[in-house]
């Protein structure tokens, strides 16, 4: 670029770089207050006074198992484990919607639809087919067992949630892996095929390596979430029968006029998910160290 | 070189998976429609499907008696549409002038900026949402209608998508419009926009739908401003009889979402194709 045309393009660039700017120093600015609050309780006055008490809390709900932020914490893992295993499943899924199975068009529509639906019909219906009366109730009356509601179950209800979750479609995910695999050049393939490549050799061995960079990108997303992997406890539960996750429960807990406490909470977990996404992200790169953002 | 795959086992088993899945969604869309159309008692008696015959009053009784906070289903809508199409359509300006800058520009600071986008995408800030409110507060927007630039941001995952989109357009576009005398804001606005259009578009779309059924966010910051997804929320915990009505407001709120995804279904399918993230 020429020099004239440097300058001109600096009185572009940054004037233009100005909400950009503000949006960075209001998130430094939140974030730091986030920190302050984590670091401080409000005494009587409601004034904030600074004090360890909020970890010292985080760290003895650690030695006790049916603490609140441990049950929380396995359930987050639990969720997390889930969205991993979902995004290999989109993955399969993506295959053979690109090698046009029988009705790819309508099932990538309908595979969708979850997506756009607001979820509070969704969890609606499910919530009225599992209550005691709907559709699962009357169908274990029929061969006379005994119905329980699994969502009033502590021992059940997140499973229930998962299961929801996992059903509720996949989403944009589906529509990149899918984006990406028609990406492969043909030719690549039509050789495969010349030299006797299966469909599952297709799979593994073309499929995979050269749609790696999208789905090693949803991988370290997925990752990204280890710790605020979440489902739709609002609507199922609003957190009761142990179904919390840490987001949740921080969410929960803000709405509630909590400030302190949640926020420590956000900030250790915070910190504990940077060696993960950096390890998972270090990882990834060696496998294939071009992944683009 | 094209094989009939279609008679390979894995492709049956998948086929039937792929319809037994598709049924499952189908049924639940439509036992949702069914509640909304049945009478209470068809309803906790179990039905399936309306027995006293369709009950559209439903709709009308939903318009009638939803109410929170003061807030009919009109104004929920409303509320939803500023939500969802004010702070999608910011976030999506904004993150597009960082996205083409960052992408087509070399100047002090873009290693910063960056390298800032990637941190903060790859590392999300979990409980700062009590901080948040206090600053909205302190600067007077909490629960007001100016939240939805608070809301847009210029970078997350629209920036991502939109540096990978401006990446891949020619610069040429540009050199030739510089030559005809454009500047640099002409270049952006009308050249490289109409470029990007399709993704910026889709885009939008996704967020849209998003945000409509976000009932977190306006829960937390938006509490006498309920959107169709709070309000409706907090309707529903508030009044567990009349089941139907309530199936009868969820579908209203589904309409808008519904007519936007069915008029940009190809938009859509065709950016996460085109665009979405580099493959």
């Amino acid at each position: 670029m020429p020099k004239f045309m440097k300058k001109s393009a600096y009185l572009f660039i940054y004037p233009m770089l100005i909400i950009a700017v503000i949006g960075i120093i209001k998130y430094l600015y939140i974030n730091f207050s986030s920190i302050l609050l984590s670091f401080s309780v409000e005494n009587e006055y409601g004034e904030q006074v600074y004090t360890l008490v909020n970890f010292e809390k985080l760290f003895s709900e650690f030695t006790n198992s049916d603490g609140e932020i441990w049950r929380a914490l396995i359930n987050t893992l639990k969720y997390f484990l889930m969205y991993t295993v979902k995004n290999l499943v989109s993955f399969v899924v993506a295959y053979f919607l690109y090698k046009k199975i029988l009705g790819y068009k309508a099932f990538r529509v309908i595979f969708y639809l979850p997506s756009i639906v607001s979820p509070i019909i969704l969890v609606g219906v499910w919530d009225s087919m599992l209550s005691t009366g709907g559709v699962f109730s009357i169908i274990a009356e029929m061969f006379g067992n005994e119905y329980r509601n699994p969502l009033v179950n502590a021992a059940t209800a997140t499973n229930t949630i998962l299961v929801f979750s996992f059903w509720v479609g996949f989403g944009t995910s589906l529509l990149m892996f899918v984006g990406a695999m028609n990406r492969v050049p043909e030719e690549i393939l039509d050789a495969g095929l010349i030299d006797g490549c299966g469909m599952w050799k297709e799979f593994f061995k073309i499929m995979i390596p050269l749609t790696w960079e999208t789905l090693s990108t949803m991988i370290l997303l997925t990752t990204m979430s280890i710790f605020t992997a979440t489902g739709p406890i609002l609507y199922f539960t609003g957190g009761q029968n142990d179904t919390n996750t840490l987001s949740f429960w921080i969410f929960n807990s803000t709405r509630n006029g909590m400030e302190n406490y949640p926020s420590a909470v956000g900030l250790f977990f915070t910190i504990a998910a940077l060696p993960i996404v950096v390890g998972c992200r270090w990882l990834m790169n060696k496998v294939n160290s071009d992944i683009t953002y | 070189m094209k094989k009939n795959i279609m008679r390979q086992p894995a492709m049956i088993i998948m086929c039937v998976i792929f319809a037994l899945y598709s049924f499952s969604i189908l049924f639940v869309l439509f036992q949702g429609i069914s509640f909304s159309l049945m009478t209470s008692g068809d309803y906790s008696d179990g039905k399936l499907i309306p027995t006293s015959g369709l009950i559209f009053k439903n709709y009308a009784e939903a318009f009638a008696r939803v109410k929170v906070e003061g807030v009919n289903l009109i104004v929920m809508t409303i509320n939803s549409l500023w939500f969802a199409g004010g702070s999608t359509f910011f976030s999506i300006l904004f993150s597009s002038i960082t996205a083409y800058i960052l992408a087509k520009y070399k100047f002090p600071g873009r290693g910063f900026l960056y390298g800032y986008a990637i941190v903060t995408m790859m590392l999300p800030i979990m409980g700062s949402a009590p901080a948040s409110i206090k600053f909205y507060k302190s600067i007077g927007i909490l629960d007001t209608n100016f939240m939805i630039v608070m809301f847009a941001s210029s970078f997350g995952q629209n920036f991502v998508i939109q540096f990978a989109t401006f990446k891949g357009v020619s610069w040429e576009y540009a050199e030739a419009a510089f030559m005809d005398g454009a500047n640099h804001f002409k270049v952006f606005f009308m050249v490289m926009i109409p470029q990007a259009i399709s993704t910026m578009v889709a885009l939008f779309v996704v967020g849209f739908i998003g945000k409509w059924s976000d009932s977190d966010t306006a829960l937390l910051y938006m509490k006498t401003h309920p959107t169709l997804a709070s309000g409706l929320y907090i309707y529903s915990h508030r009044n567990s009889y009349h089941k139907p009505i309530q199936f009868a407001g969820f579908m209203i709120g589904m309409i808008p979402v519904l007519a936007l995804y069915v008029a940009f279904q190809k938009t859509i399918m065709d950016i996460q194709i085109g665009g979405g993230l580099k493959g």
